[in-house]
């Protein structure tokens, strides 16, 4: 009985797309990203203070890759977090 | 020639002429390349986002230089031996505010930017 029981497939996960949502680079006409724009960036790192992922927040490609440069600028000189204090 | 961006991190504690000292060395060695500062802002004493060194706050000054690339290898060499100076950044400055204005010029967007949803 056990045995059969092994056999149960498992179901197939559906992944579910949100509604995409727009760059915000793109819609604000933002060609270059300043890394010592520290309030425009925080708006893109995660709570522990992790660069947040294209799925979460929607920039294009386009504009991620020259983020995650200012965010690392930005970090190197402490005007951004690497981990955030509480968690340390 | 090129323009830069200098940005460096000197001891809060420090009295400002220490940091006079150091704004006088990088002129005296971009003289050297044929470069000068094209502008000066002095952030002042900020918190920092972690501890460096055992220190909370730091001193911020930011420059803007046109110089020869020869110029950065001296400037990074000099900051880097320096031990009040916490953290030092210099980079191909992009003119960042120029471009932005004159995207958004041509898109006739205003500046005013709506906060996105935040990261999670």
């Amino acid at each position: 009985m056990a045995r059969k029981n092994l056999r149960i497939k498992k179901k197939k996960k559906t992944r579910r797309h949100g509604k995409q949502k727009a760059c915000f680079f793109s819609k604000n006409g933002i060609v270059a990203i300043d890394y010592k724009d520290e309030e425009l960036l925080r708006r893109f790192i995660t709570e522990r203070g992790k660069i947040a992922p294209r799925r979460n927040t929607g920039t294009s490609p386009r504009f991620q890759r020259p983020l995650a440069t200012a965010i690392k600028r930005a970090r190197h000189l402490a005007l951004l977090p690497f981990v955030k204090e509480y968690y340390r | 020639m090129k323009k830069y961006e200098l940005i460096f991190i000197l001891q809060a504690d420090q009295p400002d002429s220490e940091m006079e000292a150091r704004v006088q060395r990088v002129k005296e060695i971009l003289a050297g390349h044929e470069g000068e500062i094209t502008q000066e802002n002095h952030w002042g004493v900020r918190r920092l986002a972690y501890e460096i060194e055992h220190e909370n706050k730091g001193n911020y000054m930011f420059l803007k230089f046109r110089s020869n690339g020869t110029a950065v290898e001296d400037l990074d060499k000099f900051l880097r031996l320096d031990d009040k100076v916490l953290r030092h950044l210099v980079v191909v400055d992009d003119e960042w505010e120029e471009r932005n204005r004159k995207a958004r010029a041509k898109r006739n967007v205003t500046p005013a930017a709506e906060a996105p949803a935040s990261a999670e």
